[in-house]
């Protein structure tokens, strides 16, 4: 069953003035119930602008989106239940943090939705763990935290609502290898423990591959791809044409097709790689 | 919504009023305001008005956009006009009910006090409308310039104001983004009445302070950091010249000021 869906966008900025811009030109898609999907495309190519659509932040000149069926656009009830029930984390956390102290910053969603104080506190405390920050953080102001610690405690006041829907806007960016595998980590746990749809945009393949179902490919606001992340990387050529890497794995693959080994292209995760050279060598025998 | 004020930004152009030296504009600007109070009577304004549209018809701005622009302050205009309507009680009575009463002259005043804010703001936001803000440091400087035998230090005065002036767009945007990080966590702006409203946006302002002060501290790190030290002996890489424009444009104020006197000694003055 589809959670939102998005029909015939399209939405371009600084209308009416010298600076206009189509940055999304008839996007049609959908993101179903429980699923990890990975929004990729080249720099300005409209994943922002696409995700800030799913929450209603922007209104779209014309075309709908809908979530759990029913326009969100419909009423301001409807807009305001979507706010609550779909998170979305900005590009650069320091857009989204406000508050005078990490915990008030946390706990400005859950007040929002008019939680008890019990729960919200029990809210603040686990998120602040669930992204790996401990809680002598609470105290502080977001402005004096790393940038790291900063998209932490951002990632913490959506988490700390719950959402159906989790968005991160390139949520590894900035983060040590660590902290990026702690957050792969993350995404995977909350999709799992919840049950709950995950949608998060990122410029590395790798990870991309490491946790996502699906993989949507946006290219000059239209959607260029979508499938499953085998069907997706499957097609390096076309990928690279959109100006995209594929994973290291599939490159090593494609220059080992050059050398006159041909293993199939649509491996991308080491041991995938390792199990099909590994047949390949029972097979032929020998190298 | 809040991002369609351009009050304060500049518009590069070519125009007669962008040539005008920067000088010139902010002193004619002053001339214009005083004009636009010494209006006593609807002929008066009227004349001022049209005077005013024709320099924006000059300036070649995009009319949409300004206007567009001037849509938030459509409220206080109206508030200040109610506010008239209540004050002024002789005339003809035209409507009575409790402790209100509206006569013809309440309303006359009303629109004249209307159409004189509209025309001051429109004019006074034409000078960073359409003046770099590098020139219009330049020329505030100069002007101040002879307040230095009173140790007054003048460029600082000017930097001060540049900055301010530059500011205005970044705290827009700033206001803009903090309301989208709290829309985007359940915060209500739209929904309850006026007073939830309001209450809704008071937690804008704490944030939007602090990143002012942050702001503010960079700026001054980054000013330092290229050896900023103050305008005393500096040189200008470009001087400021007096051209025909300008005469023009002095004379023609000049004129309609005169203008305006006439008319006030030959109608009948409504304030
Ligand atoms: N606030 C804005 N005003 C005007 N144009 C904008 C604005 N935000 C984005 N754009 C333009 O819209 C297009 C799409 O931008 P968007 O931010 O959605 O790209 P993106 O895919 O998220 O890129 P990136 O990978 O760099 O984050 C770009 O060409 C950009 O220049
Ligand atoms: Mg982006």
């Amino acid at each position: 069953m589809s959670v939102i869906s998005v029909k015939n966008l399209i939405y371009g900025y600084s209308k009416g003035t010298p600076f206009e811009k189509g940055a999304l030109k008839g996007v049609s898609v959908d993101f179903r119930q429980g699923e990890i999907v990975a929004l990729i495309g080249h720099t300005g190519s409209g994943k922002s602008t696409l995700l800030q659509h799913l929450n209603g932040l922007l209104k779209p000149d014309s075309g709908d989106v809908l979530f759990e069926g029913k326009s969100i656009y419909e009423s301001k009830k409807s807009l305001r239940d979507c706010r609550f029930n779909v998170g979305l984390c900005f590009q650069y956390p320091e857009q989204q943090l406000f508050e005078s102290t990490v915990y008030k910053d946390i706990a400005f969603g859950p007040t929002n939705m008019k939680l008890s104080d019990d729960e919200i506190k029990k809210r603040v405390y686990d998120s602040i763990k669930y992204v790996g920050l401990s809680a002598d953080y609470l105290e502080k102001s977001p402005f004096d935290l790393s940038g790291g610690e900063k998209r932490r405690v951002a990632i913490a006041g959506v988490i700390a609502m719950e959402p159906k829907v989790l968005i991160l806007d390139e949520p590894t960016a900035g983060l040590d290898p660590l902290g990026k595998n702690n957050l792969l980590k993350l995404i995977k746990d909350y999709n799992e423990k919840t049950g709950n749809t995950v949608i998060f945009v990122s410029h590395n393949m790798d990870d991309v591959a490491a946790v996502a179902h699906r993989v949507i490919v946006l290219s000059d606001g239209e959607l260029a791809l979508q499938g499953t992340v085998d069907e997706v990387y499957s097609q390096g050529e076309k990928l690279a044409g959109l100006g995209l890497d594929v994973p290291e794995i599939t490159s090593v693959f494609i220059e080992l097709k050059k050398a006159g080994f041909d293993l199939g292209d649509t491996e991308y995760t080491i041991n995938g790689a390792k199990e099909a050279i590994i047949a390949s060598l029972m097979k032929g025998g020998a190298v | 919504m809040i991002k369609d004020i351009t009050i304060g930004q500049y518009f590069p152009g070519k125009s007669f009023i962008h040539n005008l030296d920067a000088r010139f504009k902010i002193i004619l600007t002053v001339a214009f305001l005083v004009l636009v109070f010494l209006c006593k009577n609807f002929w008066a304004l009227g004349v001022v008005w049209v005077f005013g549209v024709v320099i924006y018809l000059l300036s070649r701005l995009p009319v949409k956009l300004i206007l567009k622009s001037f849509k938030p302050l459509i409220p206080i205009i109206l508030l200040t006009t109610v506010l008239q309507l209540h004050y002024i009680n002789d005339g003809n009575v035209l409507f009575e009910w409790r402790f209100i009463l509206i006569t013809d002259k309440g309303i006359f005043t009303a629109i004249f006090i209307a159409a004189r804010i509209l025309l001051l703001l429109l004019v006074s936001s034409l000078l960073t409308y359409t003046t770099a803000p590098t020139d219009l440091t330049d020329a505030i400087e100069k002007l101040l310039s002879p307040l230095k035998i009173f140790k007054i230090e003048v460029h600082t005065f000017a930097m001060m104001m540049t900055i301010a002036l530059r500011f205005i767009p970044t705290l827009i945007d700033e206001i803009d983004r903090i309301m989208s990080a709290q829309k985007a966590r359940g915060a209500d702006f739209e929904s309850g009445n006026l007073i939830n409203r309001i209450k809704a946006l008071l937690p804008i302002f704490v944030p939007l302070f602090i990143s002012a002060f942050k702001r503010a501290i960079e700026l001054a790190d980054a000013m330092s950091c290229r050896c900023y030290t103050g305008g005393d002996n500096r040189t200008r890489m470009r001087q400021m010249k007096i051209s025909w424009r300008d005469i023009i444009a002095s004379v023609v104020t000049v004129l309609i000021i005169g203008g305006v006197m006439a008319l006030n000694i030959l109608f009948e003055n409504l304030i």
